[in-house]
């Protein structure tokens, strides 16, 4: 706020005169053409408060814009000490002459004497019966955009050729508010776009909401308010506070303590249970201290509510396509600028996208479902014992990265050989749990025709290549055959399956690499080895024996020492407990393993 | 609380000399992240005066079967434009892997 002090003015008034040069006329035009460039409202003022005055010879000289149904004193110059904060607001139907003026958009003109008859009682301290104050509405409108005061000494008063100039200089004035207004408007518009690109950036950085949330919260903070908390529905409609975030750290603990203490009445008519219900915004831009003793369930309340110093609040609600599935509640403290209805519109964007981000995630929950259905589907439950063979599994979903698309198959044949297969499609979610059903249903079909382990394999680059299918998948295909005491089997890029003897130390079945399927075909070899009665076969993916941060080899080393547990007569628990063994709980991929004895 | 991701989990930096590009690959490569990779690759094998993109793993920490996925498609896109891709700096781990899934002659 601009000074007030005193300055002498050396002659009251001004009159247009026949010299167009005369200096005082001259002034105020060079005071109108500084206006018209004015970029900011420091220069508005200084141009029509401080030189306006000079230039008209007024001993006052103020400022007053419109907001609401008030009139607010920006600046003012020559004023007596203490009338500034007297001035500071007043209603604009408050029976004074600024009121009046900007409400009829027409100049009013007010002499001592006539306060002194008691037009506007308010004034009588301040008008010395020899002074004039003239107040001009800067624009048509009703109420205007503000309007400029100016007072006169010495009885002076200007004559219709004067009121004419003081009102092109006043709508000058009004001009450059609104163009100010404008370029800060753009300026807004700009910071409100980029805020809004950042929270939409931390939305859809974490598929989990309440961590989205609260960093949203955190986002809001200092910008949009200086504290923030964020309420959701939970399942049984009430909600629960999932994030508070403060411009002080130390009081975010007060902030919490204070809901935790207070925990807020949502069947109150106002506030985040109503937000909740009905879907629309409180705003509340003055939190007056009568307020916060109308809300405070006792005297412990009042001085905690008092200690955070609210004293401007939004409320608004986090918007689903459907419900209301949360509220955001804004509140700014101290010193902070009290909300204006453009915070309103830019915190229900905030809220809307929030709304978003939840359902996303919501959403992406379920499609996660689908997928673990799709491939529960079409993995065996349990796959059973079959004629002379033992047979157990063991299946378990990746955690952070969703479904996999890990298949497996056992398949006797009709001259009781059996036909093994382990498989990974390279991806996850619905995609690969699609792609694994359609290769698990393919390798079947091969089979049947020709068991032969270069041959399936063979076939399925052919229905790759015909079908343009290039999702990499890694398939090791076996068939084993108890009464010649051999195994044969081919490997398309996928971990060696392992064979764990009576006794002995447990080996893998190595065989020449070749390229996964959808790496566009390979030469495909069976390689046939020994499969004695008792051998134990591992057949496993990557979830198995891969952990972050460590090389392959460690994880298959693992595998190798732990595998002779496998000898239990119990097959199907010694196969739980090797995995529970070999598998870390927080592990990203699918972990399948199949095993196999020959009885 | 409420603290906000600074460190993003996979960077690119890419270095143009003469007809090579080289990519090279920092932090993780998963699901989360390949297509961020594959729109960049893509991208540098469809300018004319590219033959030849690098993957450089120096910096690679982690690499699942999805980012091996996505450095094979890259790759039969530049095979279809008779373009090259090969892999440098490969880190033991993640060699060990492509030896395992045959894929590592592709990309010598």
């Amino acid at each position: 706020m601009p000074g007030f002090e005193d300055v002498d003015i050396d002659r009251p008034g001004f009159q247009v005169p026949d010299d167009p040069d005369a200096s005082r006329v001259a002034q105020l035009a060079q005071v109108s053409a500084e206006l018209s460039s004015a970029s900011t409202m420091a220069a508005v003022i200084n141009a029509a408060v401080h030189h306006a005055r000079r230039a008209v010879g007024a001993s006052v000289s103020t400022l007053m814009l419109t907001e609401g149904d008030h009139l607010r004193l920006v600046a003012g110059r020559g004023m007596r000490v203490g009338a500034q904060q007297q001035w500071e607001t007043f209603p604009l139907d408050a029976s004074l002459p600024a009121g009046e003026a900007a409400l009829t958009a027409t100049p009013v003109v007010v002499t001592g004497v006539e306060v002194a008859e008691r037009r506007y009682p308010a004034l009588h301290e301040q008008m010395a019966l020899g002074r004039t104050l003239v107040c001009l509405p800067m624009d048509g409108a009703r109420p205007s955009v503000g309007v400029v005061g100016l007072t006169f000494e010495a009885g002076w008063r200007p004559g219709e050729a004067e009121m004419a100039l003081l009102s092109v200089f006043a709508e000058a004035c009004g001009q450059a508010v609104r163009r100010v207004h404008a370029s800060g408007e753009a300026a807004r518009h700009d910071w409100e776009l980029a805020f809004l690109a950042q929270v939409s950036l931390e939305m859809g950085s974490d598929l989990d909401y309440q961590t989205t949330l609260a960093n949203v919260a955190t986002l809001c903070v200092p910008t949009l308010a200086d504290w923030c908390a964020v309420d959701i529905a939970v399942t049984d409609g009430r909600p629960r506070t999932v994030a508070v975030a403060h411009v002080d750290p130390d009081q975010v603990r007060w902030a919490r303590e204070l809901q935790e203490r207070y925990p807020p009445d949502y069947d109150a008519p106002s506030g985040v249970g109503n937000v909740l219900r009905t879907g629309r915004s409180e705003f509340y831009q003055q939190i007056t201290d009568e307020m916060l003793v109308a809300g405070a369930r006792d005297e412990e309340h009042l001085r905690i509510s008092r200690e955070l110093a609210m004293h401007s609040a939004l409320v608004v609600p986090i918007a689903g396509r459907e419900q209301t599935l949360g509220v955001m509640t804004l509140i700014r403290t101290h010193d902070s600028p009290v909300y204006g209805r453009s915070d309103v519109v830019l915190a229900e964007e905030v809220g809307r996208r929030a709304g978003i981000a939840i359902e996303n995630a919501r959403l992406y929950r379920q499609t996660q479902d689908v997928a673990l259905q799709l491939q529960r589907a079409v993995l065996p439950d349990a796959v059973e014992d079959i004629d002379g063979w033992q047979i157990a599994s063991h299946y378990e979903p990746g955690g952070r990265s969703g479904v996999g698309g890990d298949f497996y198959d056992a398949v006797p044949l009709p001259d009781g050989r059996l036909a093994l297969a382990i498989g990974d499609v390279m991806g996850h979610g619905v995609p690969a749990a699609a792609a694994m059903a359609q290769i698990r249903a393919a390798t079947r079909a091969y089979l049947s025709l020709d068991p032969d382990p270069a041959s399936v394999l063979g076939n399925l680059d052919v229905m790759f290549e015909r079908l343009s299918i290039t999702q990499l998948v890694t398939l090791w295909y076996a068939v084993a055959d108890r009464a010649a005491g051999t195994i044969a089997f081919s490997n398309a890029g996928h971990y060696p399956a392992l064979r764990v003897p009576a006794e002995g130390a447990p080996e893998m079945l190595a065989a020449p690499t070749r390229l996964p399927l959808g790496a566009g075909g390979d030469e495909r070899v069976t390689t046939t080895v020994p499969l004695s009665a008792a051998d134990v076969l591992v057949l496993f993916t990557d979830g198995l024996v891969e952990r972050r941060g460590e090389v392959v080899d460690e994880g298959l080393q693992r595998l190798v020492t732990a595998a002779p547990a496998l000898r239990s007569p119990d097959l199907a628990a010694a196969t739980g407990r090797l995995a529970a063994e070999l598998v870390e709980t927080d592990h990203d991929d699918d972990v399948t393993m199949l095993t196999v004895r020959c009885r | 609380m409420c603290q906000s991701k600074a460190v993003p989990m996979f960077s690119t930096d890419v270095t143009r000399d003469g007809d090579t590009t080289v990519l090279a690959l920092a932090g993780e490569l998963d699901i989360a992240t390949v297509a961020e990779l594959r729109e960049l690759a893509y991208a540098e094998l469809d300018r004319a005066d590219c033959r030849a993109l690098v993957l450089d793993l120096a910096e690679l920490t982690f690499l699942d079967s999805t980012g091996i996925g996505c450095w094979v498609q890259v790759r039969t896109h530049a095979a279809s434009a008779d373009k090259q891709v090969v892999i440098r700096s490969v880190p033991v781990g993640v060699r060990r892997v492509l030896e395992i899934s045959g894929l590592l002659p592709l990309f010598s």
